[in-house]
């Protein structure tokens, strides 16, 4: 069940610079799992405390209304379509206002990496006990 | 013997000879010392208390959630040409010792030297502080990472430093047992960090000292000039929304909350406020991590997360020390969006990384923010701010020497860098807004001095203007030291507990 501490309209933009940011070729990632990391990321931010949900929404809110201004759109965030987002936010992400992103970026990717088969992805053999003694030679 | 604070249900009201606000390096070192000494001890810690089991079972963001202050969302605000810096900071039984990468320096001498001529402390001297530094790093068993226990990263960055002429040095660490998962900030696998939960809170829970966590000291109460006890509310466990109300009358009062948070307990209880020295001082040596990006994987996530450092470059006033994050830490930093993003990503196994951080001259202010947390600011001195290119030069070089093929420096959005490219970079014109910065080490807030026109407390770490008062965390250390300072507030924790004891406890 959502939490009322975290607005629908933020999970809206998560959703949609996570689809951008985890696409390739321009696809968004499994839906299932970009509703893994949505999961996470609820219960991260009703964790994090008032002040610290309002500084990750205050930076979502700054990317959702300034990417799209990069090309050409005055459309919110999730109202582009995934290879316009993915250029929005890179263009974004090269300007001198990129903070606001690497803050959204950061914890979207400590989470998403943090799913098996992201960790498979980049060769790591995981997190805690069982997967570290998990690695060949029982040691990471 | 642990309680929590969040399941009691009803009001709460205790009493104690000593209670301490806050269980981390140097709120557990006070407690177990005066517990010991036979004193009634009650410690109070506003987070949640996660055992080192449970700890070594949690994937990085679930560490974060459960024992950082704000889920790992701390931030000092640059004024100026200053970055915004992230202040890694923990929030349970065990503080910030839980989050650290268990590295022990003892303060330089040259620190030393300028506490005791320019702040005025003529008794810090390193054979007045020895005793203590060797007890502490006894109890909590400091020792060398051996070069087998390097990671791959840390392996090749020193081979860059020799290649220089600058040859790393094993680094100390507070570990026993250490196989090298690399994990020390996010609970060890092995339990071999002996970060407080492990060391000093047992010793103090043996000797009958009681801890309640989830208790939120609002104020310090005070009786005809002394301190009399504390008040503050209990708070949920998941939320952090305030219940309960709870009060504790105590002889004597520790507060150990932190840089962050012991002045605004000293504000809130209209302490310190001649002075005007509460809440200002405050330093964070700001630390800055570049890597480095080979053809073969390095997977620097095997061996230990800080095994070596170099002070060679102090007089730029910058320590380098080994570091490591989690992938997707690493995954984050690098630049690109969608499949530029995933391309960088993969780059993961074949990253090294450093960090380089500055002995910095101070200029952060804490002060009472419109909810729950500080508002800080942090106004970067203009030699601070000129040491960074340095930093990132020699940081660069030595990847380099080591046979990288590209470096990313701590510029966001900046691609990353080859030789050449890095040659026409013009570093010193990069604004600090652009800066990615970090900091494991606010220091200062309630510093030492020795009047009250100097610090908020004196030597012996007792309040100037409310007896019965101590503070006994780096909140107190007078200057930037330049190294980690664990082991420093560990110290000079002890020495306030030991003189403490000096003297008898009010009626």
């Amino acid at each position: 069940m959502p939490s009322p501490l975290v607005p629908p309209s933020l999970l809206v933009t998560l959703r949609a610079f996570a689809e951008a940011l985890f696409a390739h070729d321009d696809t968004p990632p499994p839906a299932a799992r970009v509703d893994w990391v949505m999961t996470e990321m609820e219960d991260y931010l009703v964790r994090a405390g008032s002040r610290a949900r309002l500084v990750f929404r205050l930076s979502l809110f700054a990317v959702s209304a300034a990417a799209p201004c990069f090309v050409g759109s005055l459309l919110p965030l999730h109202r582009l379509d995934v290879p316009r987002r993915v250029r929005a936010l890179r263009a974004m992400e090269e300007s001198v206002a990129s903070a606001p992103i690497l803050a959204v970026k950061a914890f979207l990717c400590v989470v998403w990496y943090e799913h098996p088969e992201a960790q498979a992805g980049v060769g790591y053999q995981g997190f805690g006990r069982s997967g570290l003694l998990a690695a060949p030679g029982g040691r990471p | 013997m642990i309680h929590d604070g969040s399941t009691h249900g009803k009001d709460l009201a205790l009493d104690a000879d000593v209670v301490v606000i806050g269980s981390g390096a140097g709120g557990a070192v006070v407690a177990a010392t005066l517990a010991e000494a036979g004193q009634r001890v009650l410690v109070l810690e506003e987070g949640a208390h996660v055992t080192a089991d449970e700890a070594a079972r949690l994937t990085p963001s679930q560490h974060m959630r459960r024992l950082w202050r704000d889920a790992g969302l701390t931030f000092a605000i640059g004024v100026g040409d200053s970055p915004v810096i992230n202040v890694m900071m923990g929030k349970c039984v065990g503080g910030s010792s839980m989050l650290t990468g268990g590295v022990c320096f003892r303060t330089p001498e040259h620190v030393l030297h300028a506490w005791r001529h320019g702040r005025g402390l003529p008794e810090f001297t390193a054979e007045h502080l020895d005793p203590y530094f060797r007890e502490v790093e006894e109890a909590i068993h400091v020792e060398e990472v051996p070069y087998d226990n390097w990671s791959a990263s840390t392996q090749a960055f020193g081979r860059g430093a020799a290649r220089l002429g600058k040859p790393l040095k094993a680094m100390r660490r507070n570990t026993q047992g250490c196989v090298g998962h690399s994990k020390c900030n996010f609970g060890c696998p092995e339990k071999a960090k002996r970060s407080v939960d492990l060391s000093y809170l047992p010793r103090a829970f043996a000797r009958g000292a009681e801890l309640w966590s989830h208790c939120l000291v609002e104020k310090v109460t005070q009786e005809n000039g002394r301190a009399t006890g504390v008040t503050g509310r209990l708070l949920d466990a998941k939320t952090g929304e305030k219940g309960h109300a709870f009060t504790v009358r105590a002889r004597r009062v520790v507060v150990a909350a932190g840089s962050y948070h012991s002045p605004l307990i000293l504000k809130a209880s209209g302490v310190g406020r001649a002075s005007g020295q509460v809440g200002q001082n405050m330093t964070l040596h700001p630390a800055f991590r570049v890597m480095g990006r080979f053809t073969e994987p390095l997977h620097g996530w095997r061996g230990a997360l800080q095994g070596a450092f170099s002070d060679a470059y102090e007089h730029e006033r910058i320590t380098l020390t080994a570091v490591f994050m989690p992938p997707g830490v690493l995954a984050a930093t690098l630049p690109g969006i969608g499949a530029e993003h995933l391309k960088n990503a993969a780059l993961v196994p074949y990253l090294g990384a450093f960090g380089g951080m500055v002995h910095d001259e101070g200029g952060g202010t804490v002060r009472k923010g419109p909810g729950r947390e500080p508002l800080v600011t942090y106004r970067m001195d203009k030699k601070d701010k000129a040491a960074l290119p340095t930093l990132m030069r020699v940081m660069a070089a030595t990847w380099f020497e080591a046979g990288a093929k590209e470096v990313i420096l701590p510029v966001l959005g900046l691609s990353p860098q080859t030789p050449d490219a890095l040659r026409s970079l013009d570093l010193e014109s990069i604004p600090g807004q652009r800066l990615e910065c970090s900091s494991q080490h606010p220091l200062g807030t309630c510093r030492m001095g020795h009047s009250e026109e100097s610090g908020v407390v004196d030597s012996r770490g007792e309040c100037f203007d409310l007896k019965e008062l101590y503070v006994a965390d780096g909140s107190v250390v007078p200057t930037s030291l330049g190294v980690n300072p664990q082991l420093t507030i560990m110290t000079l924790a002890l020495r306030t507990a030991r003189l403490m004891l000096e003297r008898p406890l009010p009626a």
